[in-house]
């Protein structure tokens, strides 16, 4: 008789192993960032070497003395939630009424919703120019805001349609005698249980709203002080001189929300994405 | 508490059959009335119709005395238990008691008060604070039914709330229903498809097929004077048996059954030549002195603990028919045995309609309604 235990430990090992290997490339991005901010200037231009031999640490305070990357963290935050927040207020209602409501073309509705996702900013970014200056919101955060969440609603869309179609119909029913209207009924019930759809939809409008950048880079070329991160780090690439250990000190500090605000949902997200393929 | 009328009620989704036709039923205020029949009937529409969220296609609901049609279902003072129980996941037992109260801005103490006795009285208490994913199936149930009971509505309506449970546990939610009901004395509404349900239940059982109002009458009523052959077929199990017999000589006659005619059976027949013929099982004897006797051969033996079924067929290649007798009646399968039925325990149904047969006086005392 063979010992279970074996089979068992090598399974393991198998695992852990494979495990560390994709950590190993999801984290090698980072080991270049950190250990090319911490170079000087004259281990850049040389050999390439993968450890710097005199790290320069001080990097670490001076970049949180840099006004533009400050301000870059700033903006990039006030469009990533402004996406979020405008998201979610148009794709709850929408979602509601798709899920709840059997209305005339609704199905060719859901498929229309479903092609304009196809659709990737840089190829409508010229006519979108164009009707950002004619409404007047080139220049500012709003149609920055605006035009961003255009791109994530579709999905958005689709995502809480299925989760909100998902709960009982006679939960609601049972909300409606206990005297909720349509939208106590949306908030009392459908909402808390739809939680992991609205993480999801959340963290993937904040990461498109953290990450835009050609929107960022046509609406607001005109106006410095309002780039995000991500536009701020490209115009710092200069045509002499790159300051390379500054953009990676940016680079990775940019990551930092996106680290943070997956700790905070993932639970929510792991359930979302049972939910989604079926449990 | 209230009464609830329905007058000519009538639903058609996009079928051409409706699902509720032409319907007029009254509740009194305090019954406990059934509604039954198979699946798909419109029972459910029916009982959604009276709670507000299906709209009658025409007709009108009276709740009360007031006229409910077009009023919205919060403002119709009903409570509704799901067949899902539709508990909140997301709140604990206690917030799912209060959430009604506490949307009609009851008072604190009214509502406290209120929960602590629906909890007292269906031993909710160990539970106020687990939220529903954590009860067993009769314990969703005895929530769902203290979510209705806290609001202290003029009516309950339940579609099949005891659906979900294991055998054991639906008997004694059952009397457990039944126990609530009289104490509590409110207006029930109760949909099920099981006849054994609505028996032990009602009042009074409607009973629905197609969506078409069959029958409304006391249990018994239901079962002694069935008004067609569905209700005769659908009430009472096992089923009636049925033949298509034939008057010959003074007697209808059947295979090796031989009914003779007394004075009522001749009334009912009014000179039809042929007829629908229905004997429940229990109305068969071993050793009675019942008018109507059969010889028959079991060709299946049933034991049922309390009693014994026996299938035999009547005629040859016809259909079996079924009796029950005693568990202890000496019966050997292929050993003939004689069998006998009083006269009056004969049912005739009409062969095209369906319609039960009474003699002329008996159909003007008793009209649909049979009380
Ligand atoms: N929302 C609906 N839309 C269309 N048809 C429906 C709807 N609800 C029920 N029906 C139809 O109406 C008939 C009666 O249904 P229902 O009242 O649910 O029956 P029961 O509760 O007696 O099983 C069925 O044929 C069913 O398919
Ligand atoms: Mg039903």
């Amino acid at each position: 008789m063979r010992r279970p235990g074996f089979h068992l430990d090598a399974w393991r090992f198998t695992l852990y192993g494979a495990a560390l290997i994709v950590a190993g490339i999801c984290l090698f991005p980072y080991l270049v960032m950190v250990s090319t901010a911490l170079k000087p200037d004259a281990e850049l231009a040389g050999a390439q070497s993968w450890l710097p031999t005199a790290p320069n640490w001080s990097i670490f305070v001076d970049i949180w003395t840099d006004e533009t990357v400050l301000r870059g963290l700033r903006n990039s935050l006030i469009i990533a939630f402004g996406v979020t927040f405008l998201t979610l207020a148009c794709a709850i209602p929408a979602a509601y009424a798709l899920a709840r409501h059997r209305f005339p073309l609704r199905d060719g509705f859901m498929t229309v919703v479903l092609v304009t996702q196809m659709l990737s900013p840089i190829v409508v970014i010229v006519p979108l120019f164009q009707t950002a200056t004619d409404l007047g919101l080139l220049g500012g955060f709003p149609g920055v805001i605006l035009a961003s969440s255009a791109f994530i609603l579709p999905f958005s869309i689709w995502l809480l349609t299925g989760f909100f179609s998902a709960i009982s119909t006679e939960l609601e029913e049972a909300a409606t005698l206990d005297a909720c209207g349509r939208l106590a009924t949306l908030w009392h019930v459908i909402l808390p249980l739809s939680l992991p759809g609205l993480a999801a939809t959340a963290v993937y409008s904040f990461l498109f709203g953290w990450n835009e950048f050609v929107i960022s880079l046509t609406f607001l070329s005109a106006v410095p002080e309002k780039w995000p991160v991500t536009v701020g780090v490209f115009s710092s690439i200069g045509q002499w001189d790159i300051g390379w250990q500054a953009l990676m000190m940016t680079a990775l500090i940019s990551t930092l929300p996106v680290l943070l605000l997956f700790s905070f949902v993932q639970k929510y997200l792991d359930r979302g994405f049972a939910t989604l393929i079926g449990r | 508490m209230a009464s609830v009328t329905l007058h000519d009620v009538s639903k058609s989704y996009d079928a051409a059959v409706p699902a509720v036709a032409d319907l007029t039923l009254e509740v009194v205020d305090g019954e406990f009335m059934v509604l039954v029949g198979p699946s798909g009937c419109g029972k459910s529409t029916l009982l959604r119709m009276i709670a507000g969220f299906v709209a009658p296609s025409e007709g009108s609901i009276t709740i009360g005395g007031r006229d409910v049609t077009d009023v919205r279902p919060r403002d119709r003072d009903v409570a509704m238990v799901f067949q899902s129980y539709a508990l909140y996941p997301h709140m604990t037992v206690r917030q799912n008691l209060e959430f009604g109260l506490k949307r009609r801005r009851q008072p604190r103490a009214a509502i406290d008060e209120q929960v602590s006795e629906a909890a007292r009285v269906l031993e909710l208490e160990p539970l106020l604070d687990r939220h529903p994913d954590t009860l067993s199936g009769g314990q969703r149930q005895r929530v769902a039914i203290g979510r209705a009971m806290v609001r202290e509505p003029a009516v309950y309506l339940m579609d099949e709330p005891l659906s979900n449970l294991d055998a054991k546990l639906r008997v004694s939610m059952r009397s457990e229903l039944a126990r609530l009901h009289a104490t509590l004395g409110v207006t029930t509404i109760y949909v099920t498809h099981d006849q054994t349900e609505a028996m032990t239940l009602g009042d009074r059982v409607c009973v629905l097929d197609g969506g078409v109002l069959q029958q409304v009458g006391e249990p018994r009523a239901l079962y002694e004077r069935p008004v067609n052959r569905f209700v005769a077929g659908f009430i009472g199990s096992p089923a009636m048996n049925f033949v298509e017999a034939e008057v010959i000589d003074d007697a209808l006659v059947y295979g090796a059954l031989r009914i003779p005619l007394d004075g009522r059976l001749r009334d009912e027949l009014d000179g039809r030549r042929s007829v629908t013929v229905g004997i429940r099982p229990g109305d068969f004897d071993l050793d009675g002195d019942g008018a109507v006797r059969v010889t028959v051969t079991p060709e299946l033996l049933e034991y049922l603990g309390g009693e014994q079924a026996v299938e035999f067929p009547l005629a040859e290649r016809g259909e079996r028919f079924v009796a029950l007798v005693s568990p202890r009646a000496p019966i050997g399968l292929g050993r003939p045995l004689e069998l006998c039925v009083a006269s009056d325990r004969i049912h005739l149904f009409d062969h095209g309609s369906g319609l039960a047969l009474r003699s002329g006086r008996d159909a003007v005392r008793r009209p649909l309604e049979t009380r």
